[in-house]
């Protein structure tokens, strides 16, 4: 349940690039690097859609003070090379997150409102923060991030790959002052498991995923948001 | 021998010449007033364009400053990597006390922000007894402080722009609200509700979009920076003090104005030229036998040319007068129409940029004409029907 505020971080265009990103950083490996980036150029092809359930951790370094929130998430092969997802926060702070190929919207259920983002100008940002975990292959994985210390762990009990992954985007350095991401993948499913993210100032995000479904069809309504909602263009 | 009679008509500009061309031009302003008006008023058109626009941008940013100034804090704190414009809100709420215990500070307060309607229609949520404490409280015209979990308090623009009085009931943020009070406007915000209500309805529980310190001396405000930014996970907090926001406000780009304004003087000086242009071409060509006359009679090339330019300087001199006494007019709409979502101010020091610029584009646009008129054979300009 959302303890806390679930919202995102910095400016709003960074914020939601940091929403994005918390959502979508992803696995790599169980076995060596190479390995592991092969199988998920494998599963990359064949991937159509994932549900899961989500859990962020959202530490505050400055007071030392941990929000939660947790929610579900759909991800939807929308074409080749490109995803688009929904994550649901529910809880006192309830909101909704929708990110496709041109923009983001975000939804705040209590005042009925949309806050839509053109993402044309982050297009780089939100395709690598978007294709991480789900869906991405290894390939585009290694060409976003700087992958090092890949180690056999264990996540919720099960088998993982952890790796630490360096951004190589400068605008994910600048913008949301992100330092570097871990990410745990599921040996059994090559689904993210969990992921750590560290920002500059000490602060940490950790999301965890759970009831993972790999490889389901999603319907493109699934990813609507209430067409009765106020929109308004942020940017 | 008798004496060779001299022109009838000055040969070129001097102190009768320019006697001369006066009253031509006024003569010819005068025989054709539509025409004349016609082109005072579309000269005016892009000279009233660039007062309104800055007139807007300066307007919006004052008001602004004003706000933030009533605010009577020192020091303004927001999360990392936002901006002064960022809404929402974006640090948990427990920030606000671990401020408080900073050395030097007596008052801490969290608010929170939420667009409504539009970007430049922003309602905050406060802890009125905080405000109070740090700035003095509201101007009251009429009502007062919250009374329930319901309550609304908005300022005199905005009660204006939606013909609302104290006790009415407004709708805002998808909810039916009581209008509890109406503030004097450039104090904090347009429309205030109390905090935790905000924080409820905006998803935002336990968090603030920004909070604004009043220091026990405001000499300590660069000190008290520096220790917040020296304490671990402080670091890229946005902290500035009041001097630096207000003057970050007032040097600041929002939404690319500077860009706008440039295009929108780009278009003043194209349609200055073209107004310019046809309207003195169509004036050699209505004129074409007077002109031929002139020159019959021994005007120069200078004196004809004078004669154009001057003309279209006079329209143009009459379009920046039109233009600044509609910026004005302008600016009465505005106020009479929405006056909380924009907020226009008249920019003196404009007056002489926008004209100048309309007005060099004018003269400019007539040279070509001018030049025609000058160089027309005076036998062909006589039997031109």
């Amino acid at each position: 349940m959302n303890k806390r505020g679930a919202r995102p971080r910095a400016d709003r265009a960074g914020a939601l690039a940091g929403v994005l990103l918390a959502f979508f950083t992803q696995p790599a490996r169980a076995q060596s690097a190479d390995e592991l980036l092969a199988r998920l150029d494998r599963a990359a092809a064949s991937f159509t859609g994932a549900k899961a359930d989500i859990r962020r951790a959202i530490y505050t370094a400055a007071i030392r003070e941990t929000d939660l929130e947790s929610g579900a998430i759909l991800v939807r092969r929308s074409s080749p090379g490109q995803v688009e997802f929904r994550i649901d926060i529910t809880g006192d702070n309830a909101y909704s997150l929708v990110v496709g190929a041109k923009q983001a919207e975000y939804y705040h259920p209590m005042i009925n409102e949309v806050e839509v983002y053109d993402l044309r100008r982050y297009r780089d940002l939100a395709q690598t923060l978007m294709a991480l975990g789900f869906g991405m292959s290894g390939r585009d994985i290694q060409a976003n991030y700087a992958i090092s210390n890949v180690r056999r762990d264990t996540t919720s009990g099960q088998p993982a790959t952890a790796m630490d992954l360096a951004p190589k985007s400068q605008e994910l350095v600048d913008r949301l002052h992100l330092q570097r991401v871990e990410l745990w993948i599921s040996d059994a499913s090559l689904a993210p498991a969990q992921e750590k993210v560290y920002f500059r100032d000490g602060d940490t995000w950790t999301i965890n995923y759970s009831n993972v479904q790999m490889n389901i069809k999603i319907p493109a309504s699934a990813l609507e948001l209430p067409k009765n909602a106020r929109r308004e263009k942020r940017n | 021998m008798g004496r060779r009679a001299g022109p009838a008509v000055p040969r070129g500009v001097g102190k009768a010449g320019s006697r001369m061309i006066s009253r031509l031009v006024l003569e010819n302003l005068r025989h054709k007033p539509v025409r004349t008006l016609l082109s005072v008023l579309l000269i005016a058109v892009p000279v009233t364009l660039i007062l309104c626009l800055v007139g807007l941008s300066r307007g919006m940013l004052d008001e602004s400053v004003r706000r933030a100034r009533s605010i009577g804090a020192d020091v303004f704190v927001r999360p990392p990597g936002s901006t002064m414009f960022t809404l929402g809100g974006n640090m948990p709420e427990a920030v606000v006390a671990a401020l408080a215990k900073m050395p030097h500070v007596a008052i801490a307060m969290g608010v929170v922000n939420q667009s409504v309607g539009s970007l430049s229609l922003v309602a905050t949520g406060i802890s009125l007894n905080q405000f109070n404490r740090m700035s003095g409280g509201f101007t009251f015209l009429r009502g007062g402080p919250f009374r329930g979990p319901d309550d609304v308090i908005i300022d005199d623009y905005y009660a204006d722009q939606e013909h609302k009085k104290v006790g009415d009931s407004i709708r805002l943020l998808n909810s039916d609200w009581r209008i509890c009070g109406i503030i004097a406007h450039g104090m904090l915000a347009r429309i205030v509700f109390p905090l935790d209500v905000l924080q409820q309805k905006t998803g935002n529980r336990g968090r603030v979009s920004q909070v604004y310190l009043k220091l026990d001396n405001s000499a300590n405000t660069a000190e008290v920076i520096r220790y917040i930014k020296d304490q671990p996970g402080w670091e890229d907090y946005s902290i500035w003090s009041s001097q630096e926001f207000l003057s970050l406000v007032t040097t600041s780009d929002p939404g690319g104005l500077k860009a706008f304004t440039a295009v929108v003087v780009g278009i003043g000086v194209v349609i200055g030229f073209l107004v310019a242009y046809l309207s003195m071409y169509m004036a050699v060509l209505q004129r074409t036998r007077e002109i031929g006359i002139l020159k019959s009679l021994g005007a120069s090339k200078t004196f004809i040319l004078g004669i154009i330019l001057t003309e279209a300087g006079v329209q143009g001199l009459g379009g920046c007068v039109v233009g600044v006494l509609l910026s004005y007019g302008s600016r009465w709409i505005i106020r009479l129409l929405v006056p909380a979502s924009l907020t226009m101010q008249i920019v003196e020091e404009w007056w002489p940029i926008a004209g100048g610029i309309v007005l060099a584009a004018t003269v400019f646009g007539a040279m070509y004409p001018g030049m025609n008129a000058a160089r027309q054979d005076p036998i062909e300009a006589l039997s031109y029907e």
